[in-house]
């Protein structure tokens, strides 16, 4: 057994670098597992490719190092060999692939969503076996995080400037991690406010592009904590602003070469970016003057990690949803003091027990974001009225300002022993939460076009009262429900209220997305009737804070619930 | 991505239209419409991926075009118009 594992792929390693490189790596890595053990981790290096290794674990080793379902059952062997609390996958996605899961949302038609997979690590914190489908993964339990090389390159010393990171690392206080730089395009500003808000109580320093960015004064630069809604793009390593008035107003609003340079990123700071391709992992080669991405830059500075999305990202321009929810989550416990991998699965747990049933754009948010940056990191000391006994009552907890080297050994040793028996618990909670949430989450079928007349002619309605015209493209998920997942042994009492409540069970039974375009002619109907009109559509109360507030939105995306041939409501994912 | 991209060279003709709708990255972005292999998004190498005056200005033409083929994206080191 083992506290924490990291996995990597030696055969690939050896590929990209000369033997003075893996000299240098092989060192780097010992060097963690020295620093882990020091905290009270016990820490192994697994090659995925080694026969022999794997065997002694009883599981089976990665022969074609490109196969997604070969990495994936090798890394469940692991898993099962060693039960460890932390799973640190070592190298960018030519060492070890992202999961190839489907885009539901992917359609041949070129003005919709051309992506045909939402690449992602999410099936690696997952104990399902290999798949292609997202809701498969839809309960997480492992506490996972990729440290990542640079695709395609043979620079060592990148590598082992990340190992040296995780190495070193130290807890800070929270008040260090409670200033933010908070980015976000001028027409995203009110959603971007309300995640700001959720996470730190307050929007107040909300940096908006145009006109600010991208040289960032180094009071918000130095900041730990980096939130960032903005534009990305396919291999391309800036982040773009855009015009709450003119959509071709897209200028730079944070820039891989500024966060490059020495001193404008602090050590130990942590980002979320929801931006599409924020965390895409491309060769460097590939990219304009060979800079690296946004997420190999960051970490390459000290970052301790990374949260972003591989493909092109969903998400309101007001109110907060898809990206906007998973990525406040993360910075969320990582502000509670939970290390960056349990970071990562709180948020992917919170996400689908939020979201659930998991509709097309959900399903894709959850897969496309990933933890770049050692799982065991923990940025945030927190204050904690536990004692531990030994020698001398000793506060338990990552405390900043006592550093290990104070402790007698017999309380480090106590200190340790605590911390684990607290993690082992917290790891138990989780994985039953995480079974719990694959157990309620239904089965997904498409379907392409919408099948039945009823519900076509009400989203043809509600587009008409919209003042768009419906496009051709148009799909739907049937969903199955499962009957309640029975995890836990019940009361009699319990037992017959269950029965009860899954009697008067309303079940999502589809999912339909449709389309549209703006009229050409005709008047625009006012937000709020509009909404009105939807509202009595759906036979619902009016709430005027959800009415469609900007004059330049040009499309929609409306995905819409079923309930036994009912609509019973409707999410604009669009526009972003 | 876990996809190799690849060097590419392509004739075509440069058209405009949306893209990526209802997602974070909706536009009207430049294709690349070919004869035999279908469309491509077009990015200049380091260019706006938003907005990109200068391939903005190709729009309408046809053009034999040198880059690399991402999953998603045909991203041009250089090109030469093709008189019709």
């Amino acid at each position: 057994m083992a506290d924490k594992v990291i996995v990597t792929n030696l055969t690939v390693l050896k590929q990209k670098y000369d033997a003075s490189g893996i000299k240098a790596i092989q060192k780097a890595v010992s060097e963690l597992i020295a620093a882990d053990k020091s905290r009270g981790l016990t820490t192994v290096l697994v090659a995925l490719d080694d026969v022999k290794a794997m065997k002694k674990l009883g599981a089976t080793a990665v022969k074609n190092s490109s196969s997604y379902r070969e990495n994936k059952k090798a890394i469940d062997g692991v898993y099962l060999g060693l039960a460890p609390d932390y799973l640190m996958i070592l190298g960018a996605i030519d060492v070890i692939p992202h999961q190839d899961m489907k885009n539901p949302l992917f359609t041949e038609d070129p003005e919709g969503d051309n992506e045909e997979f939402a690449w992602g690590d999410l099936p690696y914190a997952c104990d399902a076996p290999y798949s292609q489908k997202i809701v498969d993964f839809s309960g997480p339990t492992r506490v996972v995080g990729r440290l990542p090389d640079l695709k395609g390159q043979g620079d060592s010393d990148y590598l082992v400037g990340l190992l040296k990171t995780a190495a070193t690392w130290k807890a800070s206080p929270k008040s260090d991690y409670q200033r933010y730089l908070g980015i976000s395009t001028e027409k995203w500003k009110a959603s971007t406010a309300e995640s700001l808000t959720n996470i730190f109580s307050s929007s107040k320093d909300l940096q908006t592009s145009p006109k600010k960015g991208y040289e960032w004064k180094s009071n918000l630069i130095n900041r730990r904590m980096h939130f960032i809604n903005c534009h990305g793009g396919d291999t391309y390593p800036d982040f773009l602003g855009q015009s709450s008035t003119n959509n071709d107003d897209t200028p730079v609003s944070h820039q891989a070469a500024f966060i490059g340079k020495e001193g404008n990123v602090v050590e130990g700071t942590v980002v979320a970016a929801e931006c599409c391709f924020g965390g895409q992992l491309y060769d460097p080669a590939e990219a304009d003057q060979g800079q690296m991405g946004m997420c190999n830059t960051y970490l390459g500075m000290k970052a301790h990690g990374f949260f972003g999305s591989t493909t092109t990202a969903y998400g309101p321009f007001t109110g907060n949803d898809q990206a906007d929810l998973i990525c406040q989550y993360f910075l969320q416990r990582v502000l509670a003091g939970a290390s960056l991998g349990r970071a990562a699965l709180e948020a992917r747990q919170r996400f689908v027990e939020k979201a659930s049933p998991l509709s097309p754009t959900n399903q894709k948010t959850l897969a496309q974001f990933n933890l770049y940056g050692d799982p065991s990191v923990v940025p945030v000391a927190t204050a904690t009225s536990t004692l531990v006994v030994a020698p001398k009552v000793a506060p338990f907890g990552f405390a900043a300002d006592s550093p290990e080297t104070s402790k007698s050994a017999a309380t480090t040793k106590a200190l340790k022993m605590a911390g684990a028996v607290e993690r082992t618990e917290r790891r138990e909670t989780l994985r039953a939460k995480g079974a719990m949430l694959s157990g309620l989450q239904p089965q997904m079928s498409k379907v392409d076009d919408i099948a039945s007349r009823q519900v076509k002619s009400q989203l043809k309605k509600i587009m008409s009262d919209l003042n768009f015209q419906p496009l051709k493209d148009a799909f739907s998920f049937n969903v199955q429900s499962k009957p309640a997942a029975n995890l836990f042994s019940m009361s009699p009492q319990s037992k017959g209220v269950s029965k009860a409540f899954a009697a008067k069970k309303q079940s999502t039974t589809a999912f339909h997305v449709m389309f549209g375009l703006p009229a050409s002619t005709g008047p625009k109907a006012s937000p709020k009737s509009v909404l009105k009109k939807m509202s009595e559509a759906m036979g619902m109360a009016a709430d005027d804070s959800e009415a469609p507030k900007s004059p330049i939105r040009k499309f929609v995306v409306l995905e819409a619930k079923e309930v036994d041939g009912n609509i019973v409501s409707i999410k604009e994912a669009h526009s972003k | 991505m876990s996809v190799s991209n690849s060097a590419k060279e392509a004739t075509g003709r440069v058209t405009k239209h949306l893209t990526a709708k209802g997602s974070k990255s909706e536009r009207q972005a430049v294709f690349l419409e070919t004869d035999n292999e279908g469309s491509f998004l077009l990015r200049r190498r380091g260019g706006n991926p938003f907005f990109d005056p200068i391939l903005q200005n190709l729009v309408g033409k046809t053009i034999h075009c040198r880059g690399i083929l991402t999953e998603h994206t045909f991203i041009i080191s250089d090109w030469d118009e093709v008189k019709d």
